[in-house]
């Protein structure tokens, strides 16, 4: 392993109370979707390793409890992110209105710097659709933000999410020449605790 | 010539048939028949000559057979020095198989020592490795391996085995004394802050658990590197901060978001530190979802067990720099501290933190118990002191007090760890104790004026914890505490007296001297007096208090107590048992009277 290449990048993800944020880690960590709701404590940790090329990009994704009660402690998870992901549920209207004031507050942390995404998770629950994936859109380009919809019970778009976000953080880090735009990513997953003060 | 051939020849068949020509009488009969002899002597002639030649050809074809012999005579003698001459070749030939045969055994034998020797060599031969790489670590391994069979050829060969095992030594002691160099270099590279380890890396460390020694030397190198890598970290992250994010000082007017950034910080750091020391330990991280809960023992390095307890040990001392700085932060934090209700939240944090931080940390670690420490130390509350002010409202720090309670409150179900019951009685114990015993305490008011003040204070209280379901236990004692005021106003109109005697006393009460129909005439008319003031004192506390409503209600509540009071005494008085003389003169109010006079109706 050479330890040249390694870049790590500090990812929270946010949202409201059971949009499916720990989902979304678990079938991108594991594969796999409880339907059990468990909420999260406080905060969870999990590292994602990815091989780019000849670098290794290691997303440090702290998942976040959307349970009110938890609230306070929100802006000390965010500080420090690399990367936001928050997360609302397109059945759940209100969860799609409470994006702008979680953006907010990670602008407000973070400043540009940070990379936001935005998710509409739940899209296998078509049929009692809420918010129209062209409000994501907009929302998502009014607030310099990557959109995607997602479903983390049948995986749809999970991988490409994350694959999309490795890439955009590699381009940013590594500037790729047009000639070598494809690029080889494979994942292989670590789970042990770790964290980013950087 | 032998008969033999004769008989087989055809020309010996001929000549035989011819020899054996046998001329019957009837033939000779006829030949004598012949007219003449002469034909008889010409056939005799003829036989004759015939007879001639074929002795002749006979003696051709017996020399022929003679030179025939000799031929074959030659042949034989031939055959025999061929006969001979191969039973030679035969005997030196068996000789041959027999050397062909040793030396194939001999061959198979020197084979076998070969295999034999090539497998010694290969599990015997010694190498050395000059560059830290994955074959290293491989030789290294066999080198251990040679050791092991050393030992086991000791047994058979003592002599071949100690020489290996003295050429080995040198070696791996050689070959260790390289790796713990180059591992100490590569420590170097722990001092940034969140250090990455190579595989290599981690193979030493690997390697080093057959050398215990160096493996706490690496140890401790780590741990002092790291210990203080971490301090010169969480100082840059207070008041540097990175491109990313501010100083964590910056917030230091903000001392939940001070406190929440500064054990954010630390988890964060003890969740890197942990990753950092499972690759020194060759952990293999577990997939569960409790991503960083480790089982109890997770790893056999070769026999060595690699202990939960023996990585929380390190990660406890790499870590322990950070108790006093987070200690001295925190502790200043909330000694300066005035409001309860920032202590609260700034210890709320520190108890999730701690419990977060209890699922890596060894319980008994530097920062966990420093977090303790901080978890339990409350703000000094009791310093307020409480003035009443003439209009005997609850004073200022009353109602900051409550309002502090009543957020408490509100956030129970906000709150992120303790249960319910130990939050109301931290509550009690911390704030709302403390307030009441500071309302208790001597000041210069009247003992009415006082009362009205407890009261006042009391229903202020009862107000605030009314709206909490769960505060009834409480509001019962307030409410004791209350009646209990209410007593003095009972005193104050000389009625106490009465009822504390009559309550204790026998019947008929008329005998007892401190009841005696001359002290209640004499009580009863100081009462009536007082109930004539009475409503001007009210009207008094009413125009002091600035809440109506409370007043109102506390004066209400008393008065309703008094008159319950008053007409117990009256019926008691009007008892025939008790023997009272004209009673009804006594009474110089009815109830329905005081009723009126406290305007009850």
């Amino acid at each position: 392993m050479s330890l040249q290449n390694i870049l790590k990048y500090k990812t929270v993800l946010l949202g409201e109370i059971s949009v499916g944020k720990t989902s979304l880690i678990s079938r991108l960590m594991y594969d796999k979707f409880d339907d059990s709701y468990q909420a999260t404590i406080g905060i969870d940790h999990f590292i994602k390793t990815m091989y780019l090329g000849d670098t290794t990009i290691k997303l440090q994704l702290w998942d976040t409890a959307g349970q009110e009660r938890f609230r306070s402690l929100i802006p000390t998870f965010i500080r420090n992110s690399r990367v936001a992901i928050v997360v609302y549920d397109i059945t759940n209207r209100s969860s799609f209105t409470k994006v702008n004031s979680w953006v907010r507050d990670v602008r407000n942390e973070c400043g540009e710097d940070i990379k936001v995404v935005i998710i509409g998770n739940k899209v296998d629950m078509d049929s009692s659709r809420k918010v129209w994936p062209e409000e994501g859109e907009e929302l998502a380009t009014k607030l310099n933000a990557i959109f995607m919809e997602t479903s983390a019970k049948t995986g749809s778009n999970v991988q490409a999410m994350f694959k999309k976000i490795v890439m955009d953080l590699y381009e940013q880090k590594v500037p790729v020449k047009e000639t070598s735009t494809h690029l080889n990513i494979n994942y292989v997953t670590t789970s042990v605790g770790s964290s980013c003060a950087c | 010539m032998s008969t033999k051939l004769m008989k087989s020849n055809p020309l010996a068949m001929r000549l035989e048939a011819v020899k054996n020509l046998t001329v019957d009488n009837d033939t000779l009969e006829a030949l004598k028949i012949t007219p003449t002899t002469k034909p008889r002597q010409t056939v005799e002639h003829l036989l004759i000559q015939q007879h001639e030649i074929f002795l002749n050809s006979f003696e051709k074809v017996f020399v022929e057979m003679n030179e025939m012999e000799k031929s074959i005579k030659e042949m034989d003698a031939d055959l025999s020095f061929i006969k001979s001459t191969l039973e030679q070749a035969k005997e030196k030939t068996t000789k041959v198989v027999d050397i062909t045969n040793e030396l194939k055994e001999a061959s198979s034998d020197t084979l076998l020592k070969q295999s034999i020797i090539k497998e010694f060599l290969e599990i015997f031969t010694i190498t050395k490795r000059t560059e830290i790489n994955q074959e290293f670590f491989e030789n290294l391994k066999r080198l251990q391996q040679i050791n092991v069979h050393s030992q086991a050829l000791l047994i058979g060969n003592q002599n071949i085995g100690m020489e290996i095992l003295t050429n080995l030594n040198t070696v791996q002691e050689e070959q260790y004394e390289m790796l713990f160099k180059w591992t100490q270099l590569q420590c170097r590279t722990l001092k940034q802050e969140q250090p990455e380890i190579s595989s290599e890396f981690t193979e030493a460390m690997r390697a080093f658990r057959f050398r215990p020694i160096l493996f706490d030397a690496c140890i401790d190198e780590i741990s002092s590197i790291r210990q203080s890598a971490l301090v010169r970290a969480f100082q840059n992250a207070l008041s540097v901060g990175t491109q990313y994010s501010k100083p964590i000082e910056y917030y230091a007017h903000d001392p939940t978001r001070y406190v929440g950034d500064i054990l954010a910080w630390i988890h964060q750091a003890c969740i890197a530190e942990y990753e950092m020391l499972s690759s020194v330990f060759g952990i293999v991280g577990n997939s569960q979802r409790q991503a960083v809960e480790l089982p109890q023992v997770f790893e056999q390095v070769e026999g060595y067990q690699t202990s939960r307890e023996q990585v929380l040990s390190v990660l406890d001392k790499n870590t322990e720099g950070l108790a006093p700085m987070l200690n001295k932060r925190i502790d200043a934090m909330i000694t300066v501290l005035l409001g309860s209700i920032q202590i609260y939240k700034i210890q709320n944090t520190i108890q999730f933190y701690h419990q977060t931080l209890s699922k890596i940390l060894d319980p008994k670690s530097t920062l966990l118990t420093s977090l303790e420490s901080l978890e339990t130390q409350k703000g000094d509350l009791t310093r307020t002191t409480i003035e009443p002010s003439e209009s005997l409202d609850p004073p200022p720090t009353v109602k900051e007090t409550m309002s502090q309670i009543k957020e408490i409150f509100t956030s129970l179900e906000m709150n992120m760890v303790s249960s319910n019951e130990s939050i109301l009685a931290d509550v009690k114990e911390q704030l709302l104790y403390p307030l009441i015993t500071n309302c208790e305490s001597p000041n210069d008011l009247t003992p009415l004026d006082q009362a009205i003040f407890k009261v006042n204070i009391y229903h202020y209280i009862n107000n605030v914890l009314t709206l909490f379901g769960f505060c009834e236990e409480l509001i019962n004692e307030i409410n004791t505490k209350t009646s209990h005021q209410l007593n003095t106003m009972l005193d104050k109109s000389g009625l106490l007296e009465l009822i504390v005697k009559m309550k204790s006393s026998e019947k008929p009460y008329s005998l007892v001297p401190e009841l005696s129909t001359s002290v209640i005439s004499t009580k009863l008319a100081k009462l009536d007096n007082y109930l004539v003031n009475v409503t001007m004192d009210v009207s008094e506390t009413l125009y002091r208090i600035k809440s109506l409503d409370i007043a109102k209600e506390c004066v209400k509540k008393g008065c309703i107590q008094f008159v319950k009071e008053y007409s117990w005494l009256v019926s008691e008085i009007l008892d025939p048992a008790n023997k009272y003389e004209f009673p009804n003169s006594l009474i110089r109010r009815n109830v329905k009277e005081v009723e009126t006079l406290l305007s009850l109706d």
